[in-house]
């Protein structure tokens, strides 16, 4: 199991290496499979250890290895950072999902990205990402969890900007990039303490000492619970901050798939299950992250119903259905958070794909406005593209009714606010999930769609279709993984040991389950009948016009961050640069002015301020000095 | 080992310099110099005896009593700092002297012959235990830097060299005074005998220390650097970068530190300060340069702040914090890389579209997908991308500042943000979008000769990634 582990986690990188090392002396679709048999292979290793970890008694599902010391010295003192992983429970589930929906959506790009003249390189750079979130998902002590974290926000940085001939892409990027080394030193402060207070960062270490060290609720407790949440809300585009995630949608769609759907932007939700004791230690935190999923699932999912790119609804959907993520897991039911997870890596995945098909067949048109009626002549992808929105509404799989169910059971004040925001939330994403459906794939074809619709053969080559299938298949069969109501229950057993489960008093609560499908089901039918006269749909947006204005500016985040940091930023950069700069310079300057000066008024002869008379004379007195040393010496 | 070292470059120099000879025969010679010198520093990596304290020693009189009794040794030896410091520069000088002749410059044989006459130099003081031959060193490597900036270079070079002889001699001139009190006071010029003695002088360590920021350079010594930089010669400015910018450093560890340890930590918040307000305020200046040069030659100068930072962090009586000095040992080595290959790589740039003004630039890695990639890991190493060594060097100082001070650490961690802000902005503005004034389709992509120079310093950076525990359980 150890070397399968690690196979499994350096497949990818070797596959970086190989893809870098052959440049164009490999063929680009050599190379697209060669990245994807890499990918399934990666996978199976993966599988071949959840199985051996399946055989194994349920208390000693947790392993350690240590390929080799990665930094420190030998000096007792200094840091020790271990090439360490450890595999349990929650690592493994991770590892499955990481790879196997990674294995697929790569080999979906093979289709997507054909022809693309930086084919090679694409492919490359989705290796890299595996091979970053593996080790997110892997790590066995916080450096090299925040390695792997900014290796993830690496790869999606140089994804997102994949098509850096334009502005936009390049833009995004970097602000992806450096919103995620905001929360990247959120958790580097965090490891900075850890050291401090416990000379180690390995989580067993960590994790077992941890009560000692911080008393429940003490300030270093807190401290390092809210500096992890920091790097967890950048990872994940919660509030505050997630103003990234929507902009990401610049890159090619496959990587907005897998990087910002199904694994890296949910690796904050597993930053919390992982530390779940560091979360218990600080109760008022983990209080924070339940608030903060809740806004954040409300804020998205009203941007979401104004939305008109068919990414960017899908973005906002994956903002919120993160915020229930971050719910459950801020009530301390890990369990439910992950499996959340699990469901949504399939079902967004699959809306993403989806929605990549129909742009791919649409010319790279992304406006749900110029679509329409599509499912006349894509009536699979609009088959496949219904079995995500159920599962995005919350019909089935049911992962959605259990955080509910979970918060109800499980605490006070942070439970009743899960509750009722989630349930709202429900009928938002009844709302923006069907609208969606409805705008793309029913009524009037566009004259747009009309004129640019290709679907040459069939409606997507098969290594694209196949893929969205599997996705699908996916997307129900994990349903019944845990249905509840006493029927099955495999993926809370499964985890309960390395992740907490909210044991439930009773069987699943069917009114809370009847509330979540009525909310949802009545928002997904309303929108539905609406949509089919657009004089109904303008009166609607005017009722909402105030409510409609701000989620189109997007709660005007982006202006608040544009004023209270970029613009301070830049605008000390500009006075450092044009005050500090010019006083340091220029006393420097007055400093030489007034040597040479004072030098050539002593001296006559060195008047002539040019500087190689100045360096002979230099060298020449220190050549004087060497010979009096010499004559000195006895060599 | 350590006297073949000096010796070597040094002979080499009075060869290539001084005799008649024709360019190829000057640089053929020039060329087998430097790599036979990464020969010998590889060899002495290969035979270093970890743990094993400074080995390859030679000591023998040099001058017998000199000032106050004190006799002058010839006495050089290599502990892990010193080595890993020799062996940057011996990178550094072979990566310069290939581009030095790649280039063609004018006079050859003597540009040469001085960038050899500077390796000498710095291996003579990377390796010395005695405060004379040190100062020795230190002033040759002066010497020999301001011919190489003041006879090559750019446009205004006379005018930043007249900057930068001014700040040296200001600074070195002090420190010899020191020295000659040290030597009257304690009766020796060895190092260790003098460190043993652990003196308390506020003025002679002042001395000291003001020669090292300056050359470092610390906040707000750097006025000399941002002239410096831009009129020197590709390879001048990588050396200034990624070597001499280290002199300074490693004079402060081995030398201003250990002879005044009470002195040094009783003024350590005057160095962590400054150290702190460079690092963030040069951060936000680079962000703001409108060149190439510009850009790295701050974020250049908020690294070495960060690594004064490292080295301040220090306990009472003047002990090093054993993760900050780590980290600042070791990332001296990797900001000495890193820097190298920036340089050169803008030197690159410069030779294709004459110009780094970022406003001509754009678009290098569109159609060259060489340059896309190299130049992609510079910058990614140059913002310590985490899983980095660079990563691991900050990291550690880090973790050193923050047990001294957790504001210390928390602030100084916001480095790390600004340097991804001021890179990827560098990044962006050589590589991405379309095609800058001064770039067309004609622009040639990276040729073989220019990868035989940056390309081992990445892989360098790459393998020091894999596994920082090969030089951190060496340096320390």
């Amino acid at each position: 199991m150890e070397t399968l582990s690690w196979v499994c986690l350096f497949l990818p990188l070797a596959g970086v290496v190989v893809l870098a090392l052959a440049g164009n002396r490999i063929g680009r679709e050599p190379a697209s499979w060669l990245a994807t048999a890499i990918a399934f292979a990666s996978f199976i290793c993966g599988a071949a250890v959840f199985f051996s970890i399946l055989g194994e008694g349920e208390s000693a599902r947790s392993h350690v290895y240590t390929l080799y010391t990665w930094a420190g010295a030998h000096n007792v003192h200094v840091l020790r950072v271990p090439l360490s992983i450890q595999i349990d429970q929650l690592s493994v589930v991770e590892m499955l999902v990481v790879s196997g929906v990674g294995a697929l959506i790569v080999m979906y790009s093979i289709g997507y990205m054909h022809g693309d003249p930086k084919q090679r390189r694409f492919f490359a750079y989705m290796n890299l990402f595996l091979f970053s979130m593996l080790l997110v998902v892997m790590a066995g002590n916080f450096v090299l969890l925040l390695a792997g974290w900014g290796l993830v926000g690496l790869s999606s940085y140089l994804l997102i900007g994949f098509w850096h001939e334009q502005e936009a892409p390049v833009a995004a990027a970097k602000k992806a990039f450096v919103m995620n080394a905001i929360g990247d030193v959120g958790i580097a402060i965090a490891i900075f303490l850890m050291v401090r207070d416990f000379g180690t960062t390995d989580y067993h270490e960590v994790f077992t000492r941890a009560h000692d060290v911080w008393p429940k609720g003490s300030a270093n407790a807190n401290w390092v619970a809210l500096l992890l949440l920091a790097g967890a809300v950048a990872k994940s585009a919660q509030i505050p901050l997630h103003t990234w995630l929507p902009d990401a949608m610049e890159g090619p769609t496959p990587v907005s798939a897998l990087i910002h759907a199904a694994t890296m932007v949910t690796a904050g939700v597993y930053l919390i299950a992982r530390c779940h004791v560091l979360f218990a230690n600080a109760p008022n935190v983990r209080t924070l992250v339940a608030v903060i999923g809740v806004a954040t699932l409300l804020m998205a999912g009203v941007i979401a119903l104004v939305q008109t790119d068919i990414k960017r609804i899908i973005a906002y959907s994956t903002m919120s259905q993160i915020g229930y993520m971050f719910a459950a897991v801020g009530v301390a039911d890990d369990s439910a958070g992950m499996f959340h997870l699990l469901t949504h890596a399939f079902f967004k995945a699959l809306l993403f794909l989806g929605a990549g098909i129909v742009i791919h067949a649409l010319a790279n048109e992304q406006d749900v406005r110029r679509m329409g009626g599509l499912s006349k002549v894509m009536p699979r992808t609009t088959m496949l593209m219904w079995v995500g929105t159920i599962a995005l509404i919350g019909f089935w799989p049911m992962s959605k009714d259990e955080i509910l169910e979970g918060a109800l059971h499980g605490g006070g004040t942070a439970g009743w606010i899960v509750y009722v925001g989630g349930l709202v939330g429900a009928a938002f994403t009844g709302i923006y999930a069907t609208r969606l459906m409805r705008l793309v794939f029913y009524g009037e074809m566009s004259g747009y769609a009309k004129e640019h619709l290709h679907t040459g053969h069939g409606e997507a080559p098969w290594t694209m279709f196949l893929p969205v299938a599997a996705l699908a298949a996916g997307a129900v069969l994990v349903g019944f993984l845990s249905v509840g109501f006493g029927i099955t229950n495999f993926f809370g057993d499964f985890l309960a040991q390395s992740a907490p489960t909210i044991e439930a008093t009773v069987p699943q609560d069917i009114l809370t389950t009847a509330l979540a499908w009525g909310l949802g089901g009545a928002g997904a039918l309303y929108v539905w009948r609406l949509y089919d006269d657009p004089a109904r749909v303008a009166a609607v947006r005017s009722r909402f016009q105030t409510m409609a204005t701000i989620a189109e500016a997007k709660f005007g985040w982006d202006e608040l961050y544009y004023n209270i940091g970029y613009r301070p930023a830049v605008w000390l950069a500009v006075t450092f640069d044009s005050i500090g700069e010019r006083w340091i310079i220029g006393g420097s300057l007055w400093l030489a002015r007034t040597t040479v000066a004072t030098v050539a008024r002593a001296t006559a002869l060195a008047q002539s301020g040019i500087v190689r008379q100045y360096v002979t004379v230099l060298a020449g007195g220190a050549a004087l000095v060497a010979v009096f040393f010499l004559g000195k010496a006895n060599l | 080992m350590t006297v073949a070292l000096i010796a070597l470059p040094l002979a080499c120099a009075a060869l290539v310099g001084f005799l008649p000879l024709g360019r190829r025969v000057a640089a053929g010679l020039g060329l087998a110099a430097v790599l036979a010198e990464l020969v010998l520093a590889a060899v002495a990596i290969v035979n270093f005896n970890v743990g094993g304290g400074s080995q390859f020693v030679t000591d023998r009189v040099w001058i017998p009593n000199l000032i106050g009794g004190a006799d002058v040794h010839f006495h050089v030896a290599m502990d892990g700092l010193s080595m890993f410091m020799v062996a940057l520069t011996a990178v550094g000088v072979a990566s310069a002297v290939w581009t030095a002749i790649r280039a063609g410059r004018d006079r050859l044989g003597l540009y040469l012959g001085l960038l050899l006459l500077l390796e000498a130099s710095l291996v003579t003081l990377f390796t010395a235990r005695d405060l004379v031959l040190f100062y020795t060193g230190w002033e040759v490597m002066m010497i020999a830097l301001f011919v190489l900036m003041g006879v090559w270079g750019g446009e205004r070079r006379r005018f930043a060299t007249l900057q930068f002889i001014i700040y040296s001699l200001a600074g070195s001139l002090l420190m010899l005074v020191a020295i000659a009190g040290l030597a009257v006071e304690g009766h020796s010029f060895d190092l260790g005998v003098l460190a043993a003695q652990g003196r308390d002088s506020w003025w002679m360590f002042g001395a000291f220390a003001l020669a090292f920021c300056i050359k470092a350079p610390m906040f707000p010594l750097h006025g000399w650097l941002p002239d410096a930089y831009r009129q020197s010669t590709p390879e001048v400015t990588a050396l200034l970068s990624g070597v001499i910018s280290k002199a300074g450093a490693y004079g402060l560890i081995r030398f201003a530190v250990p002879l005044f340890p009470a002195t040094a930590y009783h003024w350590r918040w005057l160095f962590l300060g400054l150290g702190l307000a460079g690092l963030l305020y040069a951060s936000l200046v680079a962000f703001r340069q409108p060149d190439a040069r510009g850009v790295v030659a701050y974020s250049s100068v908020g690294q070495m702040n960060l690594i004064i930072i490292g080295i301040f962090v220090l306990a009472p009586g003047g002990v090093f914090s054993d993760n900050g000095l780590t980290g600042a040992t070791f990332q001296m080595v990797n900001h000495g890389v890193v820097s190298l290959a920036a340089f050169l790589l803008i030197g690159l740039v410069e030779l294709r579209t004459g110009t780094d003004a970022l406003k001509s630039l754009g678009g290098l890695a569109n159609r060259r997908p060489v340059a896309s990639t190299v130049f992609l890991l510079a910058a990614l190493f140059a913002l310590a991308v985490p899983g980095s060594s660079v990563f691991i060097s900050e990291l550690y100082i880090l973790i050193g500042a923050f047990g001294e001070q957790p504001l210390l650490g928390a602030a100084a961690s916001l480095g790390i943000v600004l340097a991804a802000m001021y890179m990827l902005r560098w990044y962006s503005a050589i590589a991405h979008e379309g095609d800058g004034e001064r770039i067309d389709a004609a622009t040639p992509d990276l040729r073989r000769s220019e990868l035989a120079v940056v390309v081992p310093l990445l892989l360098i950076l790459l393998v020091l990634s894999a596994w920082p525990f090969g030089v951190m359980e060496r340096i320390g």
